[in-house]
């Protein structure tokens, strides 16, 4: 990796433009706690590959490739260190980090992000990317690293089942019984 | 409700939209890049990249990014470099014990380490626990060299590399069983154990340090007389000779399997037979036990 004034300016370029951009992603996934190192871990992996980094607008959707993968390996690592800090002090585990105890401020949207934890990890980052992050297909393709196409699909497929998780179910009866041709009399 | 719909309403859940300020907690971006670059030792501004012991434009490897602050954090001894460097430069064949000076708290930007301050540096990342750190002291090409020639050597250069399962982890991750990951494994053994000083170090020649280990605090190793002698090329090391000096205090396992019964007794709820101990007298020290082992061994040297 070259350090010429052009690497620098590039750096210096995708760092001013996504800091943020790169330290709400992490926020959105992570406790607060992990969030610095996380996004610096995001940088540092950008400025080690900075000739691989694209330029103009498609920086962020790569940068978030990055953060999604330093977020799962944080988030493994928390796991690890809460399972054995909670044993050390006979605690059960820390809960995972549950935005929705920040997030939630209406009846709908505790509603929605019930279903939205009712969904897989896939569904909910697609959902995020989507949303929060406010990407199209094809950026959340480049994210994912999959075609805009399967992007799309996997948008479609993912609102499909959170619609669905949302609505309220009907009650039904515990012990279904026959019922006769023709009606119950 | 349509697909557009539900995502307004998914992105109206959003917490850290763009509008909501940060959390206190999360670093400026100024301040974030700063400890980007100690991380890298990079600078992004028109400076350019200044390499320690290399051209300006030299690339950094992956592995020597935490050898600034080494030097930044100052185990380096500069009056002592140039004493030794006029001493040597004067024809004399003796090295003066350079000792302990001040720390001076910064360094030239282009010095490398002497020997000397490679050994204090490993005692100071010992006294951390920062094994990463440490890991930019060691060539990769280092060898190592196990005393062979006192009768309690003798098995230990049997057993060489992998002597002892306690410390057989691949620290660095880089799938092999190498010297640094035995070096990282007595460095981190010596931290959960307290160390407040792992070595005493004297420069004996222009390339050699002597580290004589004496596990200052240490319960499992205090008392046991044994020293490395490092060889340090252009401020990383090539080389350890490892001497036992006498076998007093030899089997330290019944120490560790003291330690292991307090645990047992006193945090049942730990699954002491797997996690921490795989074996009766053995600590399994790895990145995620560390700091379990090290806050229940501090509370077992303050009830012993």
């Amino acid at each position: 990796m070259g350090a010429s004034p052009t690497t620098n300016m590039k750096f210096r370029h995708i760092y001013d433009e996504y800091f943020e951009a790169v330290t709400r992603y992490c926020l959105r996934r992570l406790p607060v706690a992990d969030v610095n190192d996380a996004t610096a871990e995001v940088f540092l992996v950008a400025w080690k590959k900075i000739d691989h980094v694209p330029s103009g607008p498609e920086a962020l959707p790569w940068l978030y490739g990055v953060a999604r993968n330093v977020v799962r390996n944080a988030a493994r690592s928390t796991r690890r260190s809460g399972r054995l800090t909670g044993r050390l002090r006979g605690l059960a585990p820390p809960p995972p980090p549950d935005p929705s105890a920040v997030i939630v401020r209406r009846r709908e949207d505790e509603e929605l992000f019930s279903a939205m934890a009712q969904l897989s990890e896939d569904d909910q980052e697609v959902l995020r990317l989507r949303a929060y992050e406010g990407l199209t297909a094809p950026e959340i393709g480049a994210v994912l690293d999959i075609s805009a196409e399967a992007a799309k699909k996997r948008v479609t497929r993912a609102l499909t089942r959170l619609r669905k998780a949302a609505m309220p179910q009907p009650k039904v009866s515990p012990h279904p019984r026959a019922i006769p041709e023709g009606g119950e009399r | 409700m349509t697909d557009a719909q539900l995502i307004d309403r998914l992105a109206g859940t959003d917490v850290y939209m763009a509008d909501v300020p940060l959390p206190d907690e999360i670093w400026s971006a100024d301040f974030a890049l700063q400890e980007i670059e100690r991380r890298t030792g990079m600078q992004t501004e028109e400076r350019g990249i200044q390499e320690l012991g290399g051209s300006p434009t030299e690339p950094r490897t992956p592995r020597r990014r935490w050898l600034v602050p080494a030097l930044a954090a100052g185990l380096a001894v500069v009056v002592a470099v140039v004493v030794a460097i006029a001493v040597l430069a004067s024809g004399d064949e003796e090295v003066p014990d350079v000792g302990n000076t001040t720390v001076p708290e910064t360094l030239p930007e282009s010095a490398v380490l002497t020997p000397l301050e490679v050994g204090e540096t490993l005692n100071r990342f010992t006294r951390e626990g920062n094994w990463e750190a440490a890991r930019e002291l060691y060539d990769d090409v280092a060898t190592f060299k196990p005393d062979s020639t006192t009768p309690v050597g003798r098995p230990m250069a049997e057993l060489a590399f992998g002597d002892n399962f306690n410390y057989a982890f691949d620290w660095d991750g880089d799938g092999t069983y190498s010297i640094f990951d035995r070096e990282a494994g007595y460095l981190m053994n010596a931290y959960v154990a307290g160390v407040t000083d792992r070595f005493s170090c004297t420069q004996t020649d222009a390339t050699t340090v002597v580290c004589d280990i004496v596990s200052a605090g240490d319960p499992f190793q205090e008392g046991i007389a044994h020293s490395n002698t490092y060889t340090v090329v252009d401020g990383r090391i090539a080389e350890l000779t490892y001497e036992w000096v006498d076998d007093s205090g030899f089997f330290t396992r019944d120490r560790k399997i003291e330690y292991q019964d307090w645990v047992r007794a006193n945090r049942g709820e730990l699954n002491v037979d797997d996690g921490l101990f795989p074996h009766l007298g053995s600590l399994l020290v790895t990145p995620e036990t560390a700091e379990v082992h090290r806050e229940l061994i501090a509370e077992w040297k303050a009830q012993r």
